[in-house]
């Protein structure tokens, strides 16, 4: 008999009703996707990267299609703290939404703030510290690339912060482990990975970069294997748990995250492709541990065999 | 948003109109009669249905709609998505998303339109002429050439669209030499009436101009790259004529758009 998984994910202070989450500036605010995503039916949502002032974000053109994946230069353009509580996160509380608020700033300070201003608001379940946004002049890559400066942000946001904190990390380091051991020492609750690789393209017409921000960052099938080792990497340097992500197009890639170590996904380009791929990826990982009888889709976590 | 399907939709013809020019006929019921003119859909070209091909969807208006379920795409070949669906066999199935977006708002043309379309601009320009029915309009087209001209006169005789047609084509051939706008321009001092318009970035920002002189609104149809096609990744941008010192604003073509007001864009 075939028995209904148990795909719970425990993320020590918090527990997620699956591991599938909907990646930042991937899929709005949950609203832009609820017809064809009930976007309470995934493990969470993390919505589109917010600062404490509205973001106008970039020129365009801010986005290319590259050979399996895509480039964005979007620059964060969001509503910014206030009229995301008053305007955005009601809806999504409404529907028992479990919402991960992706929060950036110029700043330490504005970490703090941001961090304050989420803490005093309910329906939010967890923080994820974007220090890995390629797409800004200040704050973003610029702290995630330093394990010290990881830590700084880390710290403050942790103590203004009522929830859980993760944070979202840069592949662009050389030693990805320094910044996770930072992050975790300086009391990070979670870590997820990867963000985008900056990259580039030209339009050879036109003799101009195909993004008007001349650089973006890459995301989608082209960037799984690098994203694949670095949850790898993360998993064995730290306890705290891993959400990993970057390229994950089908249960089949979801399920290599979760086998290298990653307790939770992270889906992001593939919403575009097609805005039920989080769904269908949640459902091919059920099916895949009814087929397999896996009871207990925690069991699967980390069990890469290396000979 | 209302009503938005994702639907695997039959390819009931592709035809080459021109070289690098298609029509493509899908039966498509529930988005046929949820659409209105100016509106579009995306249209997946990689992985399956099909095999291999590139990630995101690609964006097309609406060129026809019809009350017996189907959607005419009119497009033309410009890399790999198109050039995927340019060798798709009638009988074969698409996934299309939609409608999506903002389309024209027509309800006030009463007294007198002008149509504009520059090259496959004509797609969604179409659709439009076919709803205004008998309001009073005329349609002007700007083709670059006399095959561009064929091909449009061949379209619209499909419709039963009654209003003057006024034709350029950068040639001069079987049309009036010259840019579309030059006629417009005239028509406008003669009987100023509001415009629709869908084509060139260059011929709408003309529009707009042209619009503006004359003292009558014009609604034009914008492109962006476009990766959700729903309002969610803000990748569609375009400036917004929004005057403010605070620097800039920015609409979603996919969303707000892709028919805008021209005094709503910064040109
Ligand atoms: C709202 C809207 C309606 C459109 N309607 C039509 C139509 O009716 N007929 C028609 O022929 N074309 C139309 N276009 C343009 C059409 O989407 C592009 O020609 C098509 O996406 C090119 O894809 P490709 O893979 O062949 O080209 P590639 O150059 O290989 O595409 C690379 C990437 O750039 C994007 N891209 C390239 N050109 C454009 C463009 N002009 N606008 C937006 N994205 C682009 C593609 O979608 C893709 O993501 C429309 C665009 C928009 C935004
Ligand atoms: C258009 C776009 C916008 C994004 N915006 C954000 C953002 O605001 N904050 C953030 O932390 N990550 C952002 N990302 C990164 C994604 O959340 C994700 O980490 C990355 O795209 C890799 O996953 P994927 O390959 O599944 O897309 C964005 C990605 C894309 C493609
Ligand atoms: S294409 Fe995603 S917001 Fe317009």
């Amino acid at each position: 008999m075939v028995t209904q998984p148990d795909m719970r994910v425990d993320l020590g202070k918090l527990v997620l009703k699956n591991p599938v989450l909907a990646a930042s500036g991937t899929f709005g605010y949950g609203q832009e996707m609820a017809d064809f995503c009930d976007p309470a039916l995934l493990g969470g949502v993390v919505v589109k990267g917010l600062t404490l002032e509205p973001w106008p974000g970039n020129p365009p053109p801010r986005i290319v299609e590259t050979s399996a994946g895509m480039l964005n230069s979007i620059g964060l353009e969001n509503v910014g703290l206030d009229v995301f509580l008053k305007e955005k996160l009601p809806w999504l509380v409404e529907r028992n939404v479990t919402v991960v608020a992706n929060i950036l700033g110029k700043t330490v300070d504005e970490y703090a703030a941001l961090a304050q201003g989420l803490g005093k608001a309910d329906g939010v379940a967890m923080i994820e510290i974007n220090v890995s946004c390629p797409n800004v002049a200040a704050g973003g890559l610029a702290f995630g690339t330093s394990p010290e400066f990881t830590a700084q942000v880390v710290r403050v946001v942790v103590q203004a912060a009522e929830q859980p904190v993760m944070v979202k990390l840069t592949p662009m380091v050389s030693d990805i482990t320094a910044v996770a051991e930072a992050a975790v020492q300086a009391g990070a609750d979670i870590i997820s990975l990867i963000n985008t690789i900056p990259a580039m393209a030209v339009d050879l017409e036109n003799r101009r970069p195909a993004l008007k921000n001349v650089v973006g960052g890459l995301s989608g099938p082209a960037i799984k294997p690098v994203a694949l080792r670095l949850v790898w990497e993360v998993t064995r340097a730290v306890d705290a748990p891993v959400i990993g992500g970057g390229g994950i197009m089908t249960a089949e890639d979801a399920l290599e995250f979760l086998m290298v170590g990653a307790r939770a996904v992270q889906v992001g380009t593939a919403n575009f492709v097609d805005p039920r791929a989080a769904l269908k990826i949640l459902e091919g990982i059920e099916a895949y541990c009814k087929e397999k009888s896996i009871q207990d889709l925690s069991t699967w976590v980390g069990s890469l065999k290396i000979d | 948003m209302g009503d938005v399907f994702i639907k695997n939709c039959q390819v009931l013809e592709n035809r080459q109109l021109m070289e690098g020019t298609y029509l493509m006929r899908l039966r498509a019921p529930e988005i046929a009669a949820a659409a209105k003119p100016g509106q579009f859909v995306m249209v997946r070209t990689g992985s399956e249905p099909l095999e291999g091909g590139p990630l995101l969807r690609r964006p097309f208006s609406l060129h026809r709609l019809n009350s017996s379920g189907e959607i005419s795409l009119l497009y033309r070949v410009i890399g790999v998505g198109t050039r995927i669906m340019g060798g798709v066999e009638p009988g074969r199935e698409l996934e299309i998303m939609g409608p999506l977006g903002r389309g024209f708002d027509f309800s006030e043309a009463k007294e007198q339109s002008y149509l504009v379309a520059g090259g496959i601009g004509l797609a969604p320009m179409i659709a439009l002429a076919e709803a205004m029915g008998d309001r009073k309009s005329k349609f002007f087209y700007g083709a670059r050439t006399s095959k561009e001209v064929d091909v449009f006169l061949a379209l619209i005789r499909q419709t039963p669209y009654e209003g003057e047609l006024v034709l350029t084509s950068e040639d001069g051939l079987k049309a009036a030499k010259g840019m579309v706008t030059g006629p417009l321009a005239v028509a406008l001092e003669e009987e100023p009436a509001q415009l629709f318009a869908c084509g060139p970035r260059l011929m709408l920002a003309r529009v707009a101009v042209l619009a503006r002189e004359a003292g009558v609104r014009a609604q034009v149809s914008l492109e962006a790259n476009m990766a959700c096609g729903l309002g969610a990744c803000l990748s569609c941008a375009v400036e917004r004529a929004s005057g403010e010192e605070s620097g800039p604003v920015y609409s979603r073509v996919c969303f707000e758009g892709p028919v805008f007001f021209a005094e709503e864009v910064r040109w």
